[in-house]
């Protein structure tokens, strides 16, 4: 077990490292097909209560998405394998039997090809804490363990294709047990600014900002404080106080933004006020590409805001960018 | 090959610390035999017998310099045999002036010379010593020469005074070392009435360095010392009538290379596999900053790893399957965090002692090889210590004899990478150091000899490791980082007891006892890996010789550790397994508190030599595993038989056992029902010795692997069942190799060695037939190194590796997860793919200065000399559609100080 030093070595390694460069294009830059985000609203479906999935895509305009395919899965395997279903609907149906579940209860995993899905919650509460019992005595917690209060994490996948590419994306769905705790409401960007001469310019979808190219420029997505939620307290991690953690990840078409995502956690363990923790989630520098690497005048600037509680929502504008370099 | 060289440095040191017969023959001085007395200083471990030499040949004078008054010393190195003959002469320090004649004459003389052969434990040994033979013209001997301590006979040819009066006296040091300089011959000398009458006499310092000269008149004298391997040390002395002169004396060496001063003869080869390198090798092997453990990897049967990764990977086994000793003791935490440094630095070494496999029963619990580090034999004749100073940290180190019989010595050393990196990460950086990487290491050694056939030793040693970070932006680091901090702290102690009895040749008892504390708090967030760990381990050995060709060594090897913890981590991947993307949401939880294991061995090997040169040494070892319950009897045999004095041949076969990891006989990690794994090695070779400094040794290895501890394959796909243990011992394995190693040992300038291991590791998980590649297989592993001493203190070495890539297993795409925003990987066929070859040049330059009490080193180490872009893996895009390869570590150059006193 002492390997384990090593690996929180490497750990502190990695961390140190954050951010070097390489020579790909960095993961905010949107030159071809990318699926950003889904949201799913409600965030966490009670029992009976039905969830849309929304997918952020951008794609170029000479390539529209052609297929969507959804899929849900109870327990997923591993990622290294891309994520395959570890249970079948037959054993999960069988499964659902001796957990008293009514034939024909769950859902099937096919959630159909549309640009945006359904799904509900159908999934008995006894199934659910006799899946959770099972993972439970897997991790070595012992059988029969109770399902964590926020519910069962399953897997929806979503499958985009268009004439050249396909990008295959999951997300966690939390299926709650029961409507008696209060849902969590999704987090949102009420805009995006930019900071310039000490003034907060408003970047809006019309491009009306110009900014200079091969030059940063600060710019803010404008969260609201409240979009950080309390929760109940960590019992593992008592540094951490009763609240939602925030992060938002920024995607541009043009040049470079420092930080590809930046992120807010509410906690005793470091002496900054939460207010300048706060600030420092929603700041950001952004590069515009020069004039040979973009040459088209305009680009999107698109804010995706997850909450620590799988609740997501994002905002885009759009700047004009001046002439050379 | 070793044991003779460092027999040889240890009889040199005793002769020229012998002033009856430190000094070879001259021509007008014949015959007193060298070093009778040390003939008391039987101990264990080292001769029982210097050679005594029985019979001078004295070289002709050669003509030219006999016509031309011209005198010289040649320093030889001799070459004798078991039975007291002469093998082979050679010529350690020619003549001066050179082409005289004198190097051939003493050549032809020495080859004649018979000796009283050395004794080891009482059995003629062969051994090399260093010879002065000193040209000298009768009619220019001192007319008289007063003996060193002695009863002072008069000097100057004058009538026999009653009460001869010291007036000159003094004391020889070495010139930064503050060593005595015993043996060594002062000569006083000035001109009396013109060139033509010469006068002058001659001492020789005793054993503490101390000369006299008794009755010398008033008035200037020169003084010359001019002791072999010194520059000669010329001044001049005024002595006035009722005054006594006394004087100290720092002679400078010509050479503090730093190879000359091993001093203990080394045991007997009994292993198929064995390598000794010295600190003072371990010091200078470019590319290893001085780090012990690193220099191990530049051996025969080891692949290459990433700098500071500390894993040691011997012979195709995991890096957990070799264990590191200490004294004979075990120890887990041997680096600062994890691999960046050893915690004990190479100046408390003696040496390091390497088996790659077929390993003595005395060592157990491991399936790989063996790292047994030796800590220093204290042994100083005065207070003496040194300051380091190198990129990463400093240390000192301080020794202090107490009389004759004891010493004690203490050590320190503390990093400063915290100092630098607060000076280089910016305030606004996404990661901030509220504690940089800082750790520190003690170490407090004391001997105690109240007579030779005891030795008591203890050892109090331990290390501190700190770092804390700041996130700033915990965003840059993931989504599902639940805290703004990392901590991490790590520390932990031994205490080691030794105490070794051998009261004769016949019988020896060594008894050890260590205990120890580890301690580590690791915490993420919600993440924690905390572990309270103590360890005592008992050891005791004794061997019994009960006749010439059959010995018995049998021990007992006691381990006790208790635990307490708490480990909150995803599941680690194992060896095969892909590197997935760190899933903080995914980890498990497994604590206990007052976890106890005992881990009890016996062992026992049998020394038979039912021919003179064969030796046959079978044993047994049986452990009993606390942790997986079970008892392992594990045999094991080699061979040694040597064929004539320059080649022997050897084999061994045995069975070796380990318990799994710990995570993976912990019931939420892994399988409490795990049993052991097991490996037989079988190895046979040839050692072949053409010169006693040189040895050429090739070594085949076949090793099998069972009961590995597998994954379980079923557990990806069928989740629900919860029946399936994570693990179980279905893995198995192979592993073919060939080892050639030549090496040169030091002897005027050079020293290095060229290894080259070619072999292939291959494993099956969870009983399939499929074979993969081990992580690690290297095929052809070559490494080259050299030092050579240049004159006026300077050294440069120079290492060489070229090194087949490792194999690895290539993500073959991604899939993004929305959840958390990150591509997780797709992998593809287990090691399915090789990185490309490794090749890297490391150039060392050192260089002394020499003050009277002191010295300074300094030393210049760049690694990678030619910038060579070596794969270290492979680096991807975003969402692992791009790859390119991922560079090591660029040139990087090294500088270091050290000052000895």
């Amino acid at each position: 077990m002492l390997n384990r030093v090593r690996l929180f070595g490497a750990l502190a390694c990695v961390l140190a490292c954050a951010g070097c460069d390489d020579d790909f294009d960095p993961v905010t830059r949107l030159k071809t097909l990318r699926v950003l985000a889904i949201q799913s609203d409600p965030i966490a479906p009670a029992p009976g209560e039905a969830t849309t999935f929304r997918p952020l895509i951008y794609t170029l305009a000479a390539e529209p998405v052609l297929t969507y395919a959804w899929s849900w899965c109870p327990l997923p395997g591993p990622a290294s394998q891309g994520y395959p279903c570890a249970v079948s609907e037959t054993d999960l149906a069988a499964l659902a039997a001796t957990a008293g579940a009514p034939a024909g209860a769950l859902p099937p995993y096919d959630l159909g090809a549309g640009p945006t899905a359904t799904f509900t919650h159908t999934v008995p509460p006894a199934l659910l804490q006799a899946v959770c019992g099972q993972v439970a005595a897997r991790n070595g917690s012992g059988g029969g363990a109770q399902c964590p209060a926020e519910g069962l994490a399953v897997q929806i996948k979503l499958v985009v294709t268009t004439a050249t590419d396909q990008i295959v994306t999951v997300r966690r769905l939390r299926l709650r047990l029961d409507n008696s705790e209060l849902p969590n409401t999704i987090p949102v960007i009420t805009g995006l600014v930019a900071e310039i001469g000490g003034a907060q310019v408003p970047i809006g979808k019309d491009a009306a900002l110009v900014l200079p190219r091969a030059k940063a420029t600060t710019i803010r997505a404008l969260v609201p404080p409240s979009d950080s939620e309390p929760t109940a307290q960590d019992p593992e991690d008592p540094t951490a106080l009763p609240q939602e953690r925030l992060n938002v990840s920024w995607f541009v078409e043009s040049g470079d933004v420092d930080n590809a995502r930046t992120g807010f956690i509410a906690a005793s363990d470091d002496a900054r006020t939460d207010a300048e923790k706060f600030d420092r989630l929603t700041r950001n520098k952004w590069t515009p590409g020069r004039t040979r690497d973009y040459p088209a005048s305009t680009s999107r600037l698109i804010a995706v805001i997850r909450d620590s509680r799988d609740g997501v929502s994002w905002t885009e504008g759009s700047v004009s960018l001046e002439g050379a370099p | 090959m070793i044991a003779a060289r460092r027999t040889a440095a240890a009889l040199s040191l005793l002769l020229l610390a012998t002033p009856a017969g430190a000094w070879a023959q001259s021509t007008e001085g014949l015959g007193r035999p060298p070093a009778q007395e040390s003939e008391k200083k039987v101990e264990a471990g080292k001769l029982s017998k210097l050679p005594k030499q029985t019979k001078f040949v004295e070289a002709d004078y050669p003509p030219e310099a006999l016509a031309k008054n011209i005198e010289a010393d040649v320093v030889l190195t001799l070459d004798i045999g078991a039975n007291g003959k002469v093998t082979q002469v050679g010529i350690a320090e020619p003549a001066q002036p050179p082409g005289m004649g004198f190097d051939e004459a003493a050549l032809l003389a020495a080859q004649q010379f018979e000796f009283e052969p050395a004794e080891m434990n009482g059995k003629p040994i062969a051994v090399q010593i260093g010879y002065k033979y000193k040209f000298r013209l009768k009619a220019k001997a001192p007319e008289a020469a007063a003996p060193a301590g002695g009863e002072g006979a008069p000097a100057q040819g004058a009538a026999a005074a009653p009460k001869p009066v010291v007036n000159f006296s003094g004391v020889l040091r070495e010139r930064g070392t503050r060593l005595p300089l015993a043996g060594a011959l002062v000569t006083v000398f000035r001109d009396e009435g013109g060139a033509t009458k010469p006068l002058g006499f001659e001492a020789t310092a005793d054993a503490t360095g101390r000369f006299e000269f008794y009755d010398l008149a008033p008035g200037d004298w020169r003084v010359l010392i001019d002791p072999p391997g010194y520059y000669p040390f010329r001044t001049t002395e005024t002595v006035r009538g009722g005054e006594g002169v006394d004087v100290t004396y720092y002679v400078e060496k010509a050479s503090y290379n730093p190879f000359d001063v091993t001093t203990t003869a080394e045991r007997p080869r009994k292993e198929v596999s064995r390598t000794v390198l010295s600190a003072k090798e371990i010091d200078k092997i470019p590319g290893a900053i001085g780090d012990p453990l690193a220099v191990v990897q530049n051996l025969t049967g080891v692949a290459r790893t990433p700098a500071f990764s500390g894993q040691i990977i011997v012979r195709g086994s995991a890096p957990r399957d070799t264990r590191v000793f200490v004294d004979g003791g075990e120890v887990p935490l041997i680096y600062h965090f994890g691999g960046l440094r050893s915690v004990i630095p190479v100046g408390v070494l003696e040496s390091i002692e390497f088996y790659p496999g077929n390993f003595s029963p005395m060592y157990g619990r491991a399936t790989g090889g063996i790292i047994d580090v030796q800590i220093k034999k204290l042994q100083p004749k005065k207070v003496g210590g040194y300051a380091d100073v190198s990129i990463l940290d400093t240390g000192v180190y301080l020794e202090v004899p107490i009389g004759d019989k004891a010493a004690i010595a203490v050590a320190g050393r503390r990093s400063y990478l915290d100092l630098v990196l607060n000076a280089l990460v910016p305030d606004d950086a996404n990661v901030g150091l509220v504690t940089a990487p800082r750790y520190y290491d003690y170490q407090l050694l004391a001997n105690y000899r109240p007579a030779p056939a005891h030795d008591l030793r203890a050892m109090f040693f331990g290390s501190d490791d700190q770092l804390k970070l700041l996130f700033n932006n915990p965003g840059a680091i993931g989504t599902e980082v639940t805290s703004n901090t990392f901590t991490s702290s790590t520390w932990f102690y031994r205490s080691m007891l030794q105490y070794r009895y051998v009261p004769s040749p016949r019988f020896e008892n060594q008894f050890r006892i260590s205990q120890g504390r580890s301690k580590t708090e690791n915490r993420f967030g919600n993440l924690a890996f905390n572990l309270d760990f103590y360890t005592s381990q008992i050891r005791d050995q004794v061997r019994t010789r009960f006749t010439d060709s059959v010995a018995l060594t049998v021990g007992a090897d006691v381990l006790f550790e208790k635990t307490d913890y708490l480990v909150r981590l995803p599941l680690p991947p194992k060896e095969g397994q892909p590197m997935d993307n760190f899933d903080a949401t995914k980890a498990l939880e497994s604590r206990a508190d007052n976890q106890v294991w005992w881990g009890p061995a016996a062992h026992a090997e049998l020394e038979l030599k039912p021919l003179p040169n064969l030796l046959l040494l079978p044993g047994v070892r049986v452990d009993r595993f606390g942790r997986v319950r079970q008892t392992v009897a594990q045999p094991r045999a080699t061979a040694r038989w040597r064929l004539v004095d320059t080649l022997t041949i050897k084999g061994g076969v045995g069975l070796f056992a380990q318990e799994p990891d710990y995570d993976e006989t912990d019931r939420v990690f892994g399988n409490p029902a795990l049993k052991a794994e097991r490996a037989i090695h079988y190895s046979a070779g040839v050692e072949y010795k053409p010169r006693p400094w040189i040895t050429l040794d090739v070594t085949g290895f076949y090793k099998t692997l069972s009961d590995l501890v597998s994954p379980a394959a079923a557990q990806p796909i069928t989740a629900l069942d919860t029946a399936t243990p994570r693990y179980n011992n279905g893995g198995r394995g192979r592993v073919v190799g060939l080892e050639v190693l030549a090496r040169h040992e030091f002897t005027r300038r050079f020293s290095g060695w060229l290894a080259y291991t070619l072999s292939r590791a291959v494993r099956t998980d969870n009983g399939s037939d499929e074979e993969r590649l081990f992580s690690f297989d290297q095929t052809h592993i070559l490494t080259a190194i050299g030092t050579y001493v240049l004159p006026r203190n300077w050294s440069i070495g120079g290492r060489f590796r070229l090194v087949t890539g490792n194999p690895i297993t290539p993500y073959i795409g991604g899939t993004f997860n929305a959840t958390n925003n990150e591509y997780d990987p797709i992998s593809g066929r287990v090691n399915s793919r090789r990185l490309g070859s490794f090749h890297q040049l490391d150039l060392r330059l050192d260089k002394r200065w020499v003050y009277r009490s002191w010295m300074l080193t300094a030393y210049l180490d760049v690694q990678n000399i030619y910038n060579r872009a070596n794969p270290e893996g492979l680096n991807y895009s975003y969402n692992f559609r791009q790859q390119k390869s991922q560079q090591g570590l660029p040139i990087i150059p090294i500088i270091g100080l050290r000052a000895e006193f």
